[in-house]
């Protein structure tokens, strides 16, 4: 079928490349800045063309900066969270699909739920609870009465304290308790066909057997879907991160970037370095996206079946 | 799935599988959901001195406080406008990558990288191309002085705001809406051209309608999002300025609650906050059935 | 491994009882020079004895110090020592949860503490809470070179000789003649103060949790319209007129002429204006027909928090002797810009041979400023949840200064909104009473 589809094609290309420049523009300017001295940033401002003072710049955020360390901390929150999230809503949809279990429903629900209010709206009382994670059984313990008794048999009340203020743990902890992957796995898992189980179960393969023999290489694809995604998003998280590390040695490096905007220090900022540190900072989840794109694109479609 | 042979019949090892993940969730959500309804009928001391019960009390001073519907009205107006630009803006995208033209193939491509990028990292590198002195719009503040400036006029606060989440809501919303396009089979473009329906007429007659439920989708998802995913952009760019013009509900709380040390009052707030986002949500269940899932 | 654990077990064992070092922690929210500097006193008084150690935290800012502060306190694990800033001084003394210094230590002689210091962190009755560490107040910088081009030779004292001025300069063609930034301590609790106007009743909160604002019908709500006037007329700058986008910044680089400013900022300006321009520094404008009264103390105080044993809080204790040594004073002042406010260490200063030196310059002018006379109404600010009114301030300003409303709203609406902030704060405090 052959029919004049020339001024929509022309359209469409404009469109396509009024995108890419809306999309590439910011960055094309964050490099070209970032590759200009401070002296000429404070003559000419934004820089249009490139200059030669890029490694001189990014030199100055490596050793003047805490953002080599800062991007390790991001590196290690991100990858922990990517891991911890897999690992565990994995386990988790095979128990909620595998097994005969009358609560699979209520657990699936409760988890499910978390999708829903995320991380940056309850961020007041989580920070509560990251200051102290026993604080919710001790006031267990409290209500129920049980502490009268303990206290009654051995002369004080129970009241455990651990903070996990300014820790990795407690930076990455309240990320991975969100049910994005138990559900992507338990769609995965759905799509799987019956007989696969019953042939395993012929065989004489228990449920961890089945699980790491049949189901884990099965579900590598989506593993690394979900991988990539959750490795980005603990990559670019910003409000938990800002409030649960205090410390400048303990913050992420998207923290630390937006710090290096000084306050009040009397001096214009130094665009150029601080655009230096946000190719910096960049820099890994980009190369990511570079090399693992057919898994993100396939997690951000799965992720919306 | 109901079949008795297709299950396991262990008792505790499931329990044992779910156990570390329901013990985050427990521990980061629904003890601090429960806390922040807990709170708001509570005026605490921040030192933990003593609190008081005081009912609604919290709630009826938030919610006759002009602030917090301002705050509020901001919300709104954000998720309006934010929230709509990001999903037709990727739209147009998509419609335009789903034909097979030369730029297609790089757009599909370089539309997803601001998924890598922070909100926080776009926010410094707009807060600095958007200056008025030194950006993209000096040339035109030095022909008209004052025509730009984010940092006294609030409506130029919220133009950038808005401009730097369309920017970073491009690759979800893209991706999804042109898989939807993609899923869309060759039969039915045959069948409009049959019917004499050209290309750009097909758009409306054909794609749209048969993506609706992506379009939808995006939509539901994209209101929940830009409530919360504007923050970083917030504190990196306006820091809710000028004039409290970009302090929109998330912010405020933040700012009550971290920086005023008033619990009570950044509890009540995200009580309200959390119910606001559970209807959305339950919009979304009712519109979307059982097409319910996920942030990004 | 295990040889070692023996040995440190026995090591412990062996030491228990005799001189242990006590391990301390101190938080402070200072980041930058001052961040350098406060950690320098920390080694150095680590290195003077082996008794105790003190190890210094930056949190990043006096509100995240606060807010972790809050936390770990709630979940008992809070330092011994803290640094907090002004504007929290209420809550601190309303928690519980420090032990006021002039308790802990009756001997020192804090009335060392020039008044205008102490009054700040003291109590009603005249307790001082606090051990004040880096304070400041607000000055009044020009560019002198910028000014001698306008053709103005005496530096502006008075509000209408810095508007003279700033007609002068526009006339010349200067575009940034008097720059601020509009922030609540520089534009109306310093203003207010040293004009000896009240910010609230109840002398300012001292008198009672049940003070309201006044600010809107003060002399300070004329000074502040008369701010957007000016900036209409493009004598005043704000912060985000500037090219700088940051009024210290703009006027570090010439682009302003004046500036009110803390003293702090001292060093950075001098620097910056080193061969370039001539910098002078006096006390923050009068209007005309107003007698002069004290400024009040910014920056923060060291707080001792309570829950703690001896050892700890003898440690803690050592600490704060350390830091008010004269010499330590001077070093702090030298290396930051911040006041030092004991009349010991003015005196060290004055004797010694750089007494005339640009480093300790601020210290005499600000002082000064510090001691001019008070009134019931100049102590200090003792207001509930200031830190939230200081941001609502700032945000009905702003819309007062983009034109979206006029000055008078902006302070009625401030005035509204604030005094809803202190009844809450009285009915979250409900049967405590001021210390």
């Amino acid at each position: 079928m052959v029919e004049n589809a020339r001024s929509i094609n022309i359209a469409a290309g404009i469109l396509l490349a009024i995108g890419i420049l809306y999309i590439v523009g910011p960055l094309y300017l964050t490099l070209s800045t970032a590759s200009q001295s401070y002296e000429y940033m404070l003559q000419n401002g934004l820089a249009w063309v490139p200059g030669t003072e890029l490694f001189a710049n990014m030199g100055k955020v490596i050793n003047d900066t805490r953002i080599p360390i800062q991007m390790l901390n991001s590196m290690i929150v991100a990858f922990s969270n990517a891991l911890a999230t897999c690992a565990l809503s994995f386990l988790s949809a095979y128990a909620i699909v595998y097994f005969r279990i009358r609560w699979a429903g209520v657990v699936f629900a409760l988890i499910l739920a978390t999708i829903m209010l995320p991380l940056d709206i309850r961020v007041i009382t989580t920070y509560q609870v990251a200051s102290n994670i026993f604080s919710p059984l001790n006031a267990v313990l409290d209500v129920t009465g049980l502490n009268d008794l303990i206290a009654g048999a051995f002369g004080a009340p129970v009241h455990l304290e651990l903070s996990v203020l300014n820790t990795h743990f407690g930076l990455i902890a309240p990320l991975v308790a969100h049910g994005t992957g138990t559900f992507l796995f338990r769609q995965f898992f759905m799509t799987l066909p019956k007989d696969l189980f019953k042939a395993a179960r012929m065989d004489g393969a228990g449920p961890i057997r089945f699980l790491f023999d049949i189901l884990l290489p099965l579900a590598r694809p989506s593993v690394a879907s979900l991988f990539v995604l959750t490795f980005l998003s603990g990559w670019t998280q910003y409000l938990w991160p800002l409030v649960g590390a205090s410390t400048p040695d303990m913050q992420t490096a998207v923290v630390g970037l937006a710090r290096l905007v000084p306050d009040a220090d009397g001096q214009v900022p130094d665009f150029p370095m601080i655009m230096a540190g946000a190719v910096l900072v960049s820099l890994v989840p980009l190369t990511m996206i570079a090399l693992l794109q057919r898994f993100l694109v396939q997690g951000l479609v799965l992720s919306e079946k | 799935m109901s079949s008795e042979s297709s299950l396991f019949g262990h008792r505790w090892l499931p329990l044992l599988l779910v156990a570390p993940l329901m013990l985050l969730i427990v521990l980061f959500f629904y003890v601090p959901v429960f806390q922040a309804f807990y709170w708001s009928f509570f005026l605490e001391q921040p030192f933990g001195g003593g609190s008081e019960f005081v009912g609604l009390q919290n709630f009826r001073r938030v919610l006759t406080d002009p602030e917090f519907w301002a705050a509020t009205g901001r919300t709104v107006v954000f998720m309006l406008t934010a929230s709509s630009l990001a999903v037709i803006v990727p739209l147009m995208l998509a419609i335009a990558a789903d034909r097979k033209i030369g730029l297609s193939y790089a757009a599909r491509n370089i539309l997803v990288w601001p998924k890598g990028i922070a909100g926080a990292s776009i926010g410094v590198v707009f807060a600095f191309i958007f200056n008025p002195f030194v950006g993209l719009m000096a040339p035109l503040n030095t022909l008209f002085p004052g025509l730009w400036n984010p940092g006294i006029d609030g409506t130029d606060a919220f133009v950038t705001l808005v401009a730097a989440h369309v920017w970073s809501g491009i690759p979800f919303n893209f991706v999804i809406l042109l898989a939807g396009l993609r899923s869309i089979p060759p039969t039915m473009y045959q069948a409009a051209a049959m019917d004499g329906a050209g290309p750009w007429r097909r758009i409306f007659d054909v794609q749209l309608p048969l993506i609706m439920p992506q379009l939808f989708l995006t939509f539901v998802l994209e209101f929940t999002e830009s409530i919360t995913s504007v923050f970083a952009l917030i504190d990196t760019i306006t820091g809710g300025g000028p004039g409290g013009s970009t302090s929109l509900l998330v912010y405020k709380i933040y700012v009550d609650g971290f920086r005023g040390f008033d619990l009570s009052g950044a509890s009540t707030q995200t009580a309200i906050l959390m119910v606001f986002v559970l209807l959305l949500a339950a919009c979304q269940f009712v519109f979307l059935g059982r097409r319910l899932n996920y942030e990004r | 491994m295990k040889i070692s654990t023996l040995a440190a077990c026995a090591a412990l064992l062996g030491c228990a009882g005799s001189a242990q070092a006590t391990n301390i922690e101190f938080w402070y929210g200072n980041t930058g020079p001052v961040e350098t500097a406060i950690k320098a006193q920390c080694d150095a008084f680590n290195a003077s004895q082996s008794e105790h150690k003190v190890n210094c935290v930056g949190q990043g800012s006096y509100e995240v110090s606060m807010q972790k502060a809050i936390a770990a306190y709630r979940a008992k694990n809070h330092p011994v020592l803290i640094q907090f800033f002004d504007a929290g001084t209420l809550d601190l003394m309303l928690s519980d949860a420090v032990e006021p210094v002039q308790d802990l230590m009756p001997d020192v002689k804090w009335d060392q503490y020039i008044a205008g210091a102490r009054a700040y962190y003291e109590t009603s009755k005249g307790k001082l809470f606090a051990q004040p560490y880096n304070s400041s107040t607000l000055l009044f910088y020009t560019n002198k070179t910028e000014l001698e081009k306008a053709g103005i030779t005496q530096t502006p004292t008075t509000w209408e000789e810095i508007i003279e001025a700033a007609r002068k300069l526009k006339a010349a063609g200067h575009a940034c003649p008097f720059v601020t930034d509009g922030d609540t301590w520089r534009v109306l609790e310093q203003f207010s103060a040293r004009h000896g106007l009240p910010i609230a009743t109840k002398h300012n909160g001292y008198d009672g949790l049940d003070a309201e604002y006044v600010i809107n019908t003060t002399f300070a709500a004329k000074h502040l319209a008369n701010l957007v006037e000016w900036r209409k007329e493009g004598l005043v700058r704000l912060a985000a007129d500037t090219k700088a986008g940051n009024y210290t910044a703009a006027f570090n680089a010439g682009e302003c002429a004046m500036m009110e400013q803390s003293s702090g900022s001292y060093a950075a300006a001098a620097k910056a204006f080193d061969g370039k321009y001539e910098l002078t520094v006096n006390m923050a404008p009068m209007y005309k027909g107003y007698e002069r009264h004290n400024t009040f103390v910014g920056g923060a105080s060291i707080y001792v928090m309570k829950g703690h044993d001896k050892p700890e809080i003898e440690a803690a204790k050592a600490f704060l002797d350390f830091l008010r040594k004269p010499e330590q004073q001077m070093f702090f002042t030298a290396a930051t810009g911040y006041v030092p406010v004991t009349t010991d260490v003015l005196d060290t200063i004055a004797k010694s041979p750089d007494a005339k030196s640009p480093k300790y310059a601020t210290a005499k002018v600000g002082v000064e400023s510090m001691n001019q006379p008070a009134t019931a109404d100049t102590r200090g600010i003792r207001l509930g949840f200031y830190v939230q009114f200081r941001e609502v301030f700032m945000e009905e300003t702003q819309k007062a200064f983009a034109g979206q409303q006029t000055m008078q709203v902006a302070l009625d609406n401030t005035k509204k909104r604030g005094d809803q902030l202190l009844r809450r704060f009285e009915q979250t405090y409900k049967g405590k009473t001021l210390p």
